[in-house]
């Protein structure tokens, strides 16, 4: 299965108000080169799953337009990996990876179960445990099957909801390495939303913060890639890392 | 994916206080009636109503395979229709306001009152008892089955929707799974109701002629003030209930133990 090319994504003005009308978003404008990776940051409430999920096509928004039309991309050019793994209870990590293929109707079965057991080894799931269901998997691998179930169909376009948020720390940072290493192999176009800073800015090639629904602010990583772990112990992180705070505490203003 | 089962003697352990009590029973009941002298047709002594169960075992264990098959026929009616039923409602929430009041209104109406009229359309026969079974035990299952369709997990869904998975694939490969969890929770409710169905309904059909099924012969044994061999066929009906529950634990936990399990999220 040949990879779907990255895909550029454009917001512009998205507004989204909610029954009772909350504006969750108002007039945001963002941009995401094909490629590109760029990390949304902000307090709960916020606006950015909301986003998120107008990108995705899960949200319609009331003003504003966004490009690509999620209908306008081929089925499987678009995944999503939510804060929770939300695989199925009754399949194993196998047809839990291979659901997506089987949706959109994407080779025969063998070669979807070919495709779903190369991506379960992408992302250090183990052989022994194929044959597992979710109920007798850890946190972690739970995680790593919720990858591998969206990166099956070779997305142009990955959009990742607080993936390791419920994660310890060790494991945060073991899937945030997987996470660049995979995007290093096989570039697609990201939006990565997170509480995190650290993880905003080593997974990111921008940092948007977002506050009350606006975009408060912008910072380019000019981190170089590949960006293992000890990054983060280096200055010209930690001078991000305070620039990233002092974005986020003048957009609350 | 069953789940693992205790072990023999944990389960005779756990059995062990139940039995106790039903010892006591029998024995206290036993002494009561000797001691205050009460007449048979009153109260019969356990040992009467034993007796009752050996001499009458012919007719009793007919009276039983024809209430069970009965009760079964109900019960997988009411599973068909049901599960059929609650999944239009799933697809439709017009069809599901429209329709949703009758069922409840067919739930709040007394079988006994309709059971009549039953046999005025259906006639003195098995098909008027397992349509009475049906009755009763229909709306646990249409009422869980149906709450289960729509209590979607919504990043499923949002799953689906992202794969732009359309009405029958949804309903195929997620909400049908989802439901079977409470599919079986209707089943273990209605398989009880199911019997009673079967014992409502034979009750009336008895008395068209002589049926053979447990209802029917505890009507009999009723009028002609029979009550060793009463209280034996209830003793038989409650027995029917627990297989039944039994049997339909055994086969949920079997066939629908794997979309019973939690996600571990």
């Amino acid at each position: 299965m040949q990879p779907l090319p990255a895909a550029p994504i454009s917001c512009r003005r998205v507004g989204v108000r909610f029954p009772g009308g909350r504006d969750v978003l108002a007039g945001v404008d963002l941009d995401v080169p094909a490629g590109g990776v760029v990390s949304l940051v902000g307090p709960s409430g916020c606006g950015k799953t909301t986003l998120l999920r107008c990108v995705a096509g899960l949200q319609r928004p009331t003003t504003g337009t966004i490009e690509p039309r999620p209908e306008s991309l081929p089925p499987g050019a678009l995944a999503y990996v939510f804060q929770e793994p939300a695989l199925l209870p009754w399949l194993d990590a196998v047809h839990n990876v291979m659901l997506p293929l089987d949706l959109i109707g994407r080779d025969a079965p063998a070669g979807r179960r070919a495709a779903a057991e190369h991506w379960l080894g992408e992302v250090g799931f183990g052989v022994d445990d194929r044959a597992k269901h979710p109920g007798q998997l850890s946190g972690g691998m739970k995680m790593r099957v919720s990858l591998a179930r969206a990166l099956v169909t070779e997305p142009a376009i990955l959009l990742l909801d607080e993936p390791f948020a419920a994660l310890d720390d060790l494991l945060r940072t073991r899937l945030t390495e997987l996470l660049l290493d995979l995007h290093a192999r096989h570039p697609r176009t990201m939006v990565l939303v997170t509480h995190n800073i650290g993880e905003a800015i080593i997974v990111g090639d921008e940092v948007c913060a977002i506050d009350r629904g606006r975009i408060g602010g912008r910072i380019a990583v000019d981190l170089p890639r590949p960006r293992p772990a000890r990054v983060r112990g280096g200055a010209a992180f930690s001078r991000l890392y305070d620039a990233v705070c002092d974005m986020l505490a003048e957009a609350a203003r | 994916m069953s789940r693992p089962r205790p072990p023999l003697h944990r389960l005779v352990l756990e059995a062990l206080p139940a039995l106790a009590v039903a010892v006591a029973v029998v024995a206290c009941w036993q002494w009561a009636v000797g001691h205050w002298k009460i007449p048979a047709y009153l109260l019969p002594s356990p040992a009467q109503v034993a007796t009752a169960l050996w001499e009458k075992r012919v007719v009793l264990g007919h009276a039983f395979w024809v209430t069970a098959r009965a009760a079964v026929a109900g019960l997988a009616a009411a599973a068909v229709v049901g599960t059929a039923l609650a999944i239009l409602f799933s697809q439709s929430r017009l069809v599901r306001t429209a329709l949703y009041p009758y069922v409840l209104f067919l739930q709040t109406v007394p079988i006994v009152a309709i059971a009549p009229l039953l046999i005025t359309w259906s006639g003195y026969g098995q098909r008027t008892v397992i349509l009475v079974s049906a009755i009763i035990a229909l709306f646990p299952i249409l009422s869980n089955m149906t709450a289960g369709l729509l209590a979607l997990d919504p990043n499923h869904r949002d799953l689906f929707r992202i794969y732009r998975a359309g009405r029958r694939p949804t309903l195929v490969r997620l909400r049908l799974p989802t439901a079977m969890g409470h599919l079986a929770l209707g089943l273990r409710i209605s398989c009880g109701l199911a019997v009673i169905g079967a014992i409502v309904g034979e009750f009336f059909v008895g008395r068209g002629g002589d049926f053979p099924g447990l209802g029917a012969v505890m009507d009999r044994w009723l009028t002609m003030g029979k009550t060793d061999a009463l209280m034996a066929a209830v003793l038989l009906s409650s027995l029917l209930g627990l297989a039944m529950f039994a049997a339909v634990n055994l086969l949920t936990d079997r066939l629908l133990g794997k979309y019973v399990q939690g996600t571990g999220d």
